[in-house]
């Protein structure tokens, strides 16, 4: 019953579906890939160690640590984006979660319901992924030999058991805390969305009411969001640390300051243009619910880098850092994409909406023309933002070189492009106009 | 006779059209408005009252039939005429509101202005005269769902009526509203009615309410099964003659 009733929600939301056994067929592959990569990489340096002399012992220290804090950085954003795309999963299910339990069912039922969701698509996601994974390895071999690599990753037995018992305790638990939370909330969720929409309480008006402390505030957020630019000399460890920051920064900017500007200045200039006027409501909208994603997204990307450029690797470990690199980029924005997703359903009611009180079609495309292209371009820009500082810092130790700029630019713009235009694509075929009046 | 805004002929409203649950909810419904009527329709729940103001008002596309606003045939326009056509003459009251979640109660209000490519300093000015008018002003900076049932329903009426329209189309718009609020609410529309010269179509399921009406058409299993003109009767009696019909059509009803 309950079996039956959990695959039929699932058919039900089969885009949603879909993307969730993306998340995890990519984070499969790069966290097995992950795991065997580290693993040959401390044994390689363990015989160069029993081998040479003194001054390699202390480089096996250093490299055997930057592959733990790699290994542990990779598995920890895996892991947030892991929990993330369950979260998203069963969050678009909360109303639906909120009838079954107001009609009865007990939290046992309702996990169940829910467990029996994600694991059948975890099933689907995880020997591909694994599968992926180890087709590349002789490719990443290949390269590596071909830049005169001492070794090469072997296939450890244990990384597997390793990763797919990560994912399952995080899987497992995210969704407990889910179902436990719709539990106690139960009644709540089915009145309102606010667990779709993530409960957006922001003032929109704030900026002008502001009294004296207020600004005093913002003047500090807006300071530590320019953390990374004003320290962009301290060395390209220190600006991640500085990223990082800068992103809390950055939220309240956001929610503070930039937003509320933004509203204001749409009220008094942009209203007699009702594309415009109404894109930018929605990408308000866009940019407060996926505000974590991308601050994720800025603070991978820097981090990323930074251990880049940080020491002299050898081939095996920088070929570890541009791996995490690429799929972490476009993990993490899928992330952001998924997140957008989440809220169409609720979007497609608007659009309708506007359809009704008389937008024509085409303005409404426009409309989503707009939104979308705006949110993207934000989100590059801001990246991007931040990554001058890290170049900066880069040019000063003398690092910086523009085939690496243009390099990691590039894997950038490529991730949102393909993101983008799935995200428009998603969007056009959510406003179906109704047989022509 | 005064001068028809809006006619429907032999409408029919199949939903689900060649389907297995294709559902006829409107069978041959034939009405004419007169420019300055207050025109209000009952019946039972699921008798085809939202169905029968969606199709006569360009929201929802009847199966057969056909509507003229104003003297055009809405049927015969193209999408984007029907959208210059809404914004420019008709306000619509929605029975579950239909709101933009994602946006302020200010942007919701304002939307036919900006529609109308209304200058943003006028639109301010008119959004707020509007929010006075309507006790919102403390909510216009809020997105809807910090609002409550009756503040929603009041910001849909709000938007419905910024642009001045010719047409009211209301359905249900009193249904969140307390008794005083909805008191004033119909003064309000009798005062568009009667001093410009607006037209109103409006649900209802209150016998009070209808009793603001000048005309009321009772609709049961998609057909208008009688109608009532206050004509010279006052109110009271009105109100006697509607509680007298719908509640002979509640005690028949209980008996079939
Ligand atoms: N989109 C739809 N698809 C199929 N059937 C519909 C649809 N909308 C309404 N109906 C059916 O048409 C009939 C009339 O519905 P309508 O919404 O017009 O009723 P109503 O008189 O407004 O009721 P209420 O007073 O409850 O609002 C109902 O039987 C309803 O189930
Ligand atoms: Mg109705």
């Amino acid at each position: 019953m309950i079996g039956k009733d959990a695959i039929r929600s699932l058919k039900a939301s089969k885009s949603k579906a879909l993307f969730y056994c993306l998340t995890f067929y990519l984070t499969s592959t790069l966290m097995f890939l992950f795991f065997n990569m580290a693993e040959s990489a401390t044994q390689g340096k363990a015989e160069i160690f029993v081998t040479n002399n003194m001054v390699d012992l202390t480089k096996y220290i250093l490299n055997g640590n930057m592959g733990n804090i790699m290994m542990v950085f990779v598995v920890v954003m895996c892991s947030i984006d892991i929990v993330f795309t369950n979260d998203f999963y069963v969050r678009t299910k909360a109303k639906e979660l909120a009838i079954r339990l107001i009609s009865g069912a007990t939290y046992t039922q309702l996990l169940k319901y829910l467990l029996i969701q994600t694991f059948l698509m975890l099933v689907v996601a995880i020997p591909l992924g694994v599968l992926s994974g180890l087709a590349l390895i002789p490719l990443i071999n290949h390269i590596l030999i071909q830049q005169g690599s001492d070794f090469i990753i072997t296939i450890q037995s244990f990384a597997i058991v390793e990763y797919i018992s990560i994912t399952l305790f995080l899987v497992f638990w995210t969704t407990v805390l889910n179902a436990s939370f719709a539990y106690k909330n139960g009644a709540v969720l089915m009145l309102s969305d606010n667990m779709k929409t993530g409960a957006n309480k922001e003032k929109l008006m704030g900026f002008y009411s502001s009294s004296f402390t207020q600004i005093l505030a913002k003047i500090f957020w807006i300071f530590v969001a320019l953390l990374p630019i004003i320290f962009s000399n301290n060395g390209t460890g220190g600006i991640a640390v500085f990223v990082i920051a800068g992103c809390v920064g950055l939220d309240h900017v956001l929610k503070e300051i930039l937003l509320p500007l933004f509203s204001t200045f749409t009220r008094k200039r942009k209203m007699h243009k009702p594309v415009v006027a109404y894109a930018n409501g929605f990408l308000r909208q866009d940019i407060l619910v996926s505000g974590i994603t991308f601050y994720l997204l800025i603070a991978d990307v820097v981090v990323l880098i930074a251990m880049m450029f940080t020491r002299n690797d050898t081939p095996l470990e920088k070929m570890l850092v541009w791996v995490s690199f690429i799929f972490i980029v476009i993990l993490q924005s899928m992330a952001i994409m998924f997140r957008l997703e989440t809220d169409l359903s609720s979007r497609k009611r608007e659009f309708q909406i506007l359809d009704q009180t008389g937008f024509e079609e085409k303005q409404i495309r426009k409309v989503m023309n707009r939104e979308i292209t705006l949110f993207y371009g934000f989100v590059l820009f801001i990246t991007l933002f931040y990554l001058s500082a890290v170049y900066i810092a880069l040019i000063r130790a003398g690092l910086f070189t523009v085939m690496n700029a243009v390099v990691i630019t590039g894997v950038l713009v490529m991730a949102l492009l393909g993101v983008y235009i799935l995200t428009l694509s998603f969007y056009r075929n959510s406003f179906v106009k109704k047989a022509a009046l | 006779m005064g001068e028809i805004v809006l006619e429907a002929r032999h409408l029919k409203k199949i939903y689900n059209a060649n389907s297995l649950n294709a559902y006829e909810a409107l069978h041959d419904i034939n009405i004419q408005v007169e420019k300055g009527e207050f025109i209000g329709v009952m019946g039972p729940s699921g008798s085809g009252k939202s169905t029968f103001i969606n199709n006569i008002s360009t929201i929802d596309t009847p199966t057969e039939g056909k509507v003229f606003i104003n003297g055009k045939n809405v049927l015969a326009m193209s999408a984007n005429d029907i959208g210059h056509f809404r914004y420019q003459n008709l306000g619509f009251i929605f029975q579950d509101f239909n709101l933009l979640d994602t946006h302020t109660i200010y942007e919701n209000i304002a939307l036919p202005l900006s529609l109308a490519g209304v200058d943003p300093a006028e639109i301010e000015t008119r959004v707020k005269e509007m929010a006075q008018k309507m006790d919102m002003t403390d909510q216009l900076y809020k997105l809807p769902s910090e609002c409550s049932g009756g503040q929603r329903q009041r910001t849909a009426i709000a938007r419905a009526l910024i642009n001045n329209p010719s047409i009211i189309i209301a359905d249900e718009p009193t249904g969140n509203l307390d008794s005083q609020n909805s008191e004033e609410l119909l003064e309000l529309f009798q005062k568009l009615n009667r001093e410009d010269g607006v037209t109103v179509v409006m649900v209802t399921h209150d016998a009070f309410i209808a009793s603001y009406t000048s005309r009321l058409i009772f609709i049961r299993d998609g057909n208008i099964t009688s109608e009532i003109q206050k004509g010279d009767m006052d109110e009271d009696e009105y109100f006697q003659k509607i509680v007298a019909i719908s509640s002979s059509r509640k005690r028949r009803s209980r008996i079939s």
